[in-house]
């Protein structure tokens, strides 16, 4: 099972090293990563973040498709983290309120407005 | 507020939903004087476009007035009337600054989803299926337009 993922930010280089070890923006399943390699985008497209993962035990297909495997949790955090530096916030949707997040791929909400018990749930007033 | 709701394969009606609401700094509400039924949204009524779900509203070619604007919108104010869009395009990766706005990299909260089915994700789309994000269309008397920086 591939275990190695990559997501381009268009950014230079050290601002991109900088942001990802900051409190506010350090991904926390990328941390537990094996390794984490930051290189120049080629094109003058910004910067490479390569994540390898590491043996992260049995997990099959399945798993990987519903998200309890960490990989799929690293790809959300990946393109958060690019999402946060590029635009400085997370994009929401009505279907995908919580913005990109795994957990919620299979479990869409239907694309209409969220009534206020649903507003709270996702923290926005 | 009513809008245009698919519910199932050939059965599109107008029901009532709640009225959208702000859910970031960049996001307009725009109050819709004109709206348009695209024939794509005939794939959507056929039936033919996966990931559609039940409730979703549809309408991707709309117009009308700002009712409503986050802290971070500069552009647009109250009473601006604006063209929307379908792309919805954050203005800030790289195919945004180099105007492919359909293949902005950062506007589509379900990527990873498009990815999986077609190796690389597009835009978000309003009201063109969860595989576009699954934002909800303009064939509806408000929407929500998140980075309307585009809208004029």
């Amino acid at each position: 099972m591939t275990s190695k993922t990559a997501i381009t930010v268009n950014r230079p280089r050290d601002e991109v090293e900088r942001l990802w070890n900051s409190s506010e923006y350090r991904p926390r399943h990328a941390e537990a990563a094996e390794a984490v390699v930051f290189k120049d985008a080629p094109g003058d497209r910004g910067t490479e973040i390569h994540v390898d993962i590491g043996k992260s035990g049995p997990a099959g297909k399945l798993q990987e498709l519903f998200g309890s495997a960490p990989l799929p949790k690293v790809k959300d955090e990946l393109r958060r983290f690019k999402q946060l530096v590029e635009t400085g916030e997370i994009p929401r949707s009505d279907g995908s309120p919580e913005g990109e997040k795994v957990e919620r791929k299979l479990k869409q909400r239907p694309a209409q407005p969220l009534e206020q018990s649903e507003l709270e749930e996702v923290a926005v007033r | 507020m009513r809008a245009t709701v698919w519910s199932g394969r050939n059965t599109v009606q107008v029901e009532n939903v709640p009225d959208p609401k702000i859910l970031n700094d960049r996001d307009a509400i725009v109050r819709i004087t004109s709206t348009a039924i695209c024939g794509s949204d005939l794939h959507l009524y056929d039936g033919y476009v996966p990931t559609m779900r039940k409730g979703d509203i549809l309408g991707h070619e709309f117009m009308g007035e700002v009712v409503e604007t986050g802290p971070g919108v500069e552009n647009l104010k109250q009473g601006d009337r604006v063209v929307v869009p379908f792309p919805i395009a954050c203005g800030s990766c790289w195919s945004c600054e180099h105007e492919l706005y359909s293949l902005c990299e950062n506007s589509n909260p379900n990527a990873g989803l498009a990815e999986k089915m077609f190796g690389h994700t597009t835009c978000g789309i309003f009201g063109y299926s969860h595989l576009t994000g699954g934002y909800a269309g303009g064939q509806a008397e408000y929407a929500r337009v998140p980075f309307p920086t585009w809208a004029h």
